[in-house]
């Protein structure tokens, strides 16, 4: 069917005075895999939303199997028989599978939740799919792989027959990736239009049939996959070409920074997450940690940055120990964070640019005489700031809740970068933000690199931290598993079996990654 | 020396009478009622803080409906209860729109219920009655207090467990009927799902603000029960300060069972314990006012205790002693 469904000059203007979506065209046919490809703050997300009823288009219709519907809520969008797997997963974390699986649309016997019933309608609806899922598992205990799957069939069992997947790919290892594309071909030749949403080019290629690339809140057209390339669909994002390639010069490191011995981290039930990790970072050079999400990168960063405490082992900034130090303490000896939420942990999203900017240094005698701050001082530096970082802006009074997410990102990076540093933690750096900040984000690690800084990053993005880092580190079960001198000759496909464990290395080259 | 001599005796003294265990058991009920309303509450993400004002609106409402109708003679006290049910529910309602419709913080709107609840009570007994402190110039009876068969003619035993009032029969099989609500009906799983993950019931068309509302009307009914209790069962009038604290006393009660009715009701007992001690004051030399403040600082001292307990299990946490694969590993425990 041609026009399955239909979103015809769909416009959203948001309260605060942002046009999201322009007049946007979108239909998809019965039976096809659909890619959205748009830069960040082009207008997907919004436009998904719209479909899922959680916003409603001020102009516009969507018509789904010929008739216009009006999807007040997610409710209505359901009934409509449209499901969508959001980047954050929609689950509760304490219930289990089925339990997660039939919320909403509780089997009951009077008023009594039926649990039998509801583990078989979820076992049902996984085999019809070919999921292999434990319907009385707990969701808490369940890999990100598998509670994908779960969200996956939480909106099947419902009933979809439109299924939107907003980035679903970010969170899992290329292994993961591939059975998710098996899957979701299988849904399509089944019948189940799928909409796609994804900043991997390689992925849209190898997986849709069809691409609407959005820019700027406007759909710039429609593209049968096989005859687009993925220098196209980035050309028709931004405009120009996406260079992957980060301009560096070979390392060259000098004295450890931060070292690192037999680490061990439980996390909040008790479980081991980080097990006897050793390693060290040096002046001059970046070293990165991969690892599948739940293999102890979280806790072992924790520990680090100080943002909580750790019982075994040793970890020390410029030959102090860590242990007790507090977040100033750590600070002073010369730590620099980029937190992986930088909307929780970055910043303050109700004060302006200038006050995030200079929250970590208005202790510095610069910027105030014992009672009074110097807002002379903190202006001029912040507006240097802003301008050098390219905070794109008003002024340096903005409120950073207004400014898009690269922007925030910048304005996280331009604090961290002009405080006083030895170490870099950069988690997660380019998660979720726009190609053009990303790029900048990048150049701006290396640069500090060169400054002589040491830099550990952390990032989910493989072709990130594989072009970034001098040396990489690979987590798995809370150990290391694996260590890369030089990531030059490593390949991505090998990357992903020491990812998932399928491939060890020895003790010995493990050894490496601390430098004695 | 004396003192501690003297608290041992009064031990001794009371320890062996049963009226001191039926004291436990009828003490434990008001908090036992409001811990389980704060509870259900609790378990969507709402906190009930305004439960003593609930409680004191609700116990004034049973007084002045009960004798209006006549009193005793006339079933007063059973209307008095669906009347404070009602209301319970009703206020329950209240906070909710307070909360969620006017987004108002909902730990102010709770301190604000039990600001108006005090007061309000107060200002409309001296309107109705002319008296400020007590309502004892109406006839508003009491529930009736039920004697169980072959129960009560057990030695000991029976005057302990039977005699007792409804509502104290009530509290306690309310302890399974909300366990089971919570756990095993659709609309306790709707409960827990909204108060663990909001946004995840939402994306599955469950109006959070709706369950919201229905965990806080039926927190305001049990908060209704419980302040009846307070009115037609443990005193037979109403008076101000009469709920003294008993809405609190269930919070924190509610705090260190974690929402789970089973464990409240444990602490509940608890905290009767003292509450009954502060019944036999005539059979001890203590002062009468030292014992009655004994609950509370009882109470205060669990919180603290529950504190340090859950703060030891953090330590464990990060040394890894509740681990069971660290014991395989034979790793040295700190």
């Amino acid at each position: 069917m041609e026009n399955y469904l239909v979103m015809e000059d769909v416009t959203k203007i948001y309260n605060n005075g942002i046009i999201a979506n322009d007049k946007v065209n979108f239909s998809a046919r019965k039976g096809e895999i659909h890619a959205i490809c748009g830069e960040n703050g082009a207008g997907k997300t919004t436009l998904m939303k719209m479909l899922f009823g959680i916003e409603q288009p001020d102009e516009g219709k969507i018509i789904i199997k010929g008739k216009e519907m009006r999807l007040n809520s997610p409710t209505d969008a359901i009934k409509a028989g449209i499901g969508m797997v959001h980047q954050h997963f929609m689950q509760v974390p304490t219930l289990t599978v089925a339990e997660n699986v039939t919320l909403g649309i509780e089997p009951t016997n009077g008023v009594v939740f039926d649990m039998e019933k509801a583990i078989k309608m979820t076992s049902e609806c996984c085999e019809k799919y070919g999921f292999e899922i434990n319907p009385k598992a707990h969701i808490q205990d369940l890999s990100v792989g598998v509670k994908q799957k779960v969200e996956i069939v939480k909106a099947l069992v419902k009933g979809c027959e439109i299924l939107i997947l907003d980035e679903p790919t970010a969170v899992l290892t290329p292994q993961e990736t591939k059975e998710l594309f098996v899957q979701l071909k299988n849904l399509r030749d089944s019948g189940c239009t799928i909409i796609f949403i994804s900043h991997k080019l390689n992925e849209v290629k190898e997986l849709c049939d069809r691409v609407t690339v959005i820019k700027k809140g406007k759909t710039i057209g429609v593209w049968n996959i096989k005859d687009v390339t993925e220098a196209d669909i980035s050309r028709y994002m931004v405009g120009v070409d996406v260079d992957l390639d980060i301009p560096k010069k070979p390392a060259e490191p000098k004295e450890n920074v931060l070292v690192v011995k037999d680490l061990t981290v439980y996390n909040e039930a008790g479980k081991k997450k980080v097990d006897g990790v050793s390693f060290s970072v040096r002046k001059g050079e970046i070293v990165g940690i991969a690892g599948v999400e739940g293999n102890g990168q979280r806790e072992m960063i924790d520990a680090i940055t100080g943002l909580s405490k750790y019982s075994y082992g040793s970890i020390t900034l410029m030959g102090k120990e860590v242990k007790d130090m507090d977040i100033r303490g750590l600070r002073t000896n010369g730590l620099v964070h980029i937190p992986e939420d930088r909307n929780l942990y970055g910043c303050a999203r109700s004060m302006s640019i200038r006050d995030n900017m200079i929250a970590d240094k208005i202790t510095d005698p610069k910027y105030n005489n014992g009672i009074f701050i110097n807002e002379k001082a903190i202006k001029d530096d912040t507006d240097k700031w802003v301008d050098e970082f390219g905070v794109l802006c008003d002024d340096g009074d903005q409120l950073v809740g207004m400014l898009s997410g690269g922007n925030v990102q910048k304005v996280v990076v331009a604090r961290e970068f002009t405080s006083y540093s030895e170490l870099v933690v950069c988690d997660q750096p380019t998660r979720g933000i726009d190609v053009g900040a990303a790029e900048f984000v990048r150049e701006r690690m290396v640069h500090m690199r060169d400054q002589g800084k040491a830099i550990l990053l952390i990032s989910a993005d493989l072709a990130e931290i594989m072009s970034l880092s001098d040396s990489l580190i690979v987590m798995h079960g809370g150990k290391i598993n694996a260590f890369f001198p030089d990531v030059k000759t490593l390949t991505e496909e090998d990357l992903g079996f020491y990812m998932l464990g399928v491939k060890h290395m020895s003790e010995e080259e493990i050894r490496g990654a601390l430098h004695e | 020396m004396g003192v501690i001599t003297e608290i041992f005796n009064t031990i001794s003294r009371v320890v062996v009478l049963p009226s001191f265990y039926y004291m436990i058991f009828q003490s434990a009920a008001p908090i036992l009622l409001a811990a389980l309303a704060v509870a259900v509450a609790i378990k969507a993400n709402a906190i009930n803080m305004g439960i003593e004002g609930i409680m004191t609106v609700t116990s004034l409402v049973c007084v002045l409906v009960s004798s209006a109708v006549g009193g005793q003679p006339a079933g007063g006290p059973w209307l008095g209860l669906v009347v404070a049910i009602i209301v319970g529910g009703l206020l329950g309602f209240a906070v909710s729109v307070f909360a969620f419709r006017l987004k108002i913080d909902i730990i102010l709107v709770g301190i604000a219920m039990n600001l108006i609840g005090t007061g309000a009570s107060v200002l409309l007994m001296y309107v109705l009655t002319g008296d400020r402190t007590t309502t004892t110039s109406l006839s508003s009876g009491t529930l009736p207090q039920l004697a169980i068969p072959l129960l009560k003619d057990i030695p000991f035993l029976g005057e302990v467990l039977s005699g007792h009032y409804v509502l104290t029969y009530l509290a306690y099989i309310l302890v399974f009927v909300m366990s089971f609500f919570l756990f095993k009906t659709k609309l306790g799983l709707r409960i827990r799902a909204v108060g663990e993950n909001e946004e995840a019931a939402e994306s599955v068309g469950i109006s959070s603000l709706r369950i919201k509302t229905i965990a806080l009307i039926i927190s305001g009914v049990l908060g209704g029960i419980a302040g009846a209790f307070m009115s037609e069962c443990y005193l037979a009038y109403f008076s101000s300060g009469l709920i003294a604290g008993r809405g609190f006393v269930g919070l924190a009660a509610c705090n260190m069972g974690s929402g789970n009715p089973g464990i409240i009701c444990l602490c509940c007992l608890a905290f009767g314990i003292f509450y009954a001690f502060s019944n036999f004051s005539t059979l001890s030399n203590l002062s009468i006012y030292a014992l009655n403040a004994l609950p509370y600082a009882v109470v205060l001292v669990g919180v603290v205790i529950y504190s340090v307990y859950m703060r030891k299990k953090e330590l464990k946490r990060l040394q890894g002693l509740e681990s069971e694969e660290n014991l395989e590993h034979g790793q040295p425990a700190k």
